[in-house]
């Protein structure tokens, strides 16, 4: 059962209650009260007491609550229960807080719905453990443009490559101009320059393809067996690689290139590959290395630098860069 | 042996009997309905693409026992007379068409959006499904 993120406030205004042992027994109105004080606005008695059936539930939360008619307020059973059962260092609820509000800003609307609620449950924990915490001001931004295709499969194609569940869909390639149905064994979900692709067998190509998301149709899980990627192939594919559609017919080999004073040092802070090696020229200009199995990817990011970048070896992969110098 | 009334998916990539026809992507066999999905891409041959619909008497038959099973519903194309513009002869669409669910034993299928119609009918005829090239789904 999915909690939602008000209720889940008032669960923890409710847990705050019966773990004190200073005030033992609250009353349904003390709960009320405290309610009206730590959250914006005053549930009623209804939703506090469906709250608390809720909270007993063994898919919500298990807590052991019950009324005392003795002392007419509710107590906890087993006083070593509480919603948040696993303690935290100072330490850890900072890297916490780092860290939602890097998964808030880059993976809110970007992921999905099911993983936002969940991110949700968090911050309200969050937000009111942790009243100084503004959540509102945003402090990492993304280039995340809303409205690209393809991410209302994201959660079929996750738990696809979770559970290693071959898939049917239909794909249109952007090249060929072509549908296909298709059956790929999924291996994993990448991310590049903002878009997403699926990593996967194909049985059609028979060999490790890329799926643009952004061109995939309706992926349905199959009742079929998995067919397992060799795990060095499956780790040249996706690590040897600036991009992620390796050339057809090419291996893992050593490129060099040099670039201008101009964007060295673009280059030297961010290298493209954890493969780079720079030796710079006194001028300022360096010459770069990298060992990955070349790609439509970095053939597009070598030629977008025109005449600031000049490839040096590999001489076919110079001649296929050089028209723009 | 895959047992009846589970949910099947045969991936098909049949080519319709004209040049402008979709290609027929999937058939989709489940206990409540049958779905058919297509792919279409825009050619040349039309000012910007041309259009699409298809028509709401569209059935499918079953060869053997002339059974048919008429269009219930439409998704990603609409229903004669209204249709789609396109807006280039470089786009393309993705559709779905259903329809009742038919039996799950192998068939041969005539998909007929129109009787005698010409090349620019999405027909599709003896389309063979064969139940050992089903596949299930999850």
């Amino acid at each position: 059962m999915a909690i939602s993120k008000s209720a889940y406030k008032r669960y923890r205004v409710i847990d705050k209650l019966l773990r004190n042992k200073f005030k033992p027994y609250p009353t349904i109105d003390g709960i009320l009260e405290a309610c009206e004080d730590s959250l914006d606005y005053a549930p009623s008695l209804d939703t506090l007491e469906k709250d608390i059936r809720n909270m007993k539930q063994a898919d919500v939360l298990d807590a052991p609550i019950e009324y005392c008619r003795k002392n007419k307020g509710y107590w906890y059973t087993n006083p070593n229960y509480s919603i948040n059962s696993i303690p935290l260092t100072e330490e850890d609820i900072t890297t916490i807080k780092e860290a939602l509000d890097l998964i808030k800003n880059i993976g809110g609307k970007r992921v999905n719905e099911r993983f936002s609620e969940a991110i949700q449950k968090i911050l309200a924990t969050y937000s009111e453990e942790f009243p100084d915490g503004n959540s509102q001001r945003k402090i990492i931004q993304t280039d995340y443009v809303e409205g690209a295709k393809g991410y209302e499969n994201f959660n079929t194609l996750y738990e696809a490559c979770k559970n290693q569940n071959p898939i049917s869909f239909a794909h249109y390639s952007y090249n060929s101009r072509e549908f296909k149905a298709l059956i790929v064994h999924p291996i994993l979900l990448k991310e590049f320059e903002n878009r997403w692709y699926l990593i996967g067998y194909s049985e059609t190509h028979h060999a490790i393809r890329t799926f643009g998301l952004d061109r995939m149709y309706e992926p349905v899980a199959l009742k079929r067996k998995y067919i397992e990627s060799n795990t060095n192939e499956v780790e040249s594919y996706c690590n040897d690689i600036y991009g992620v559609y390796p050339l057809e017919n090419q291996t893992k080999q050593s490129i060099r290139f040099i670039t201008s004073i101009k964007i060295t040092n673009y280059f030297e802070a961010y290298p493209i590959h954890v493969t780079q090696k720079g030796e710079k020229n006194e001028s300022g200009s360096s010459f770069f290395t990298i060992e990955v199995v070349p790609s439509i990817e970095l053939i597009r990011l070598f030629r977008s630098y025109g005449r600031n970048l000049e490839v040096i070896h590999p001489n076919w992969l110079r001649e296929q860069t050089k028209t723009l110098l | 042996m895959i047992k009846k009334n589970k949910k099947l998916v045969f991936n098909l990539n049949v080519i319709g009997h004209g040049e402008s026809n979709p290609i027929l992507l999937r058939i989709s066999l489940y206990p409540e309905i049958t779905k058919i999905d297509f792919g279409y891409v825009t050619t040349d041959k039309y000012n910007y693409g041309g259009w699409i619909k298809i028509a709401p008497e569209t059935f499918i038959e079953n060869t053997v026992t002339k059974e048919r099973f008429v269009l219930t519903n439409a998704v990603g194309i609409t229903l004669a007379p209204a249709k789609r513009n396109f807006e280039s002869n470089k786009d393309w669409q993705y559709f779905s068409l259903y329809f009742p669910p038919i039996p799950q034993k192998d068939c041969t299928l005539n998909i007929i959006e129109k009787i005698k119609g010409n090349k620019n009918d999405f027909n599709y005829y003896n389309v063979p499904l064969k139940m050992e090239n089903a596949i299930e789904v999850k």
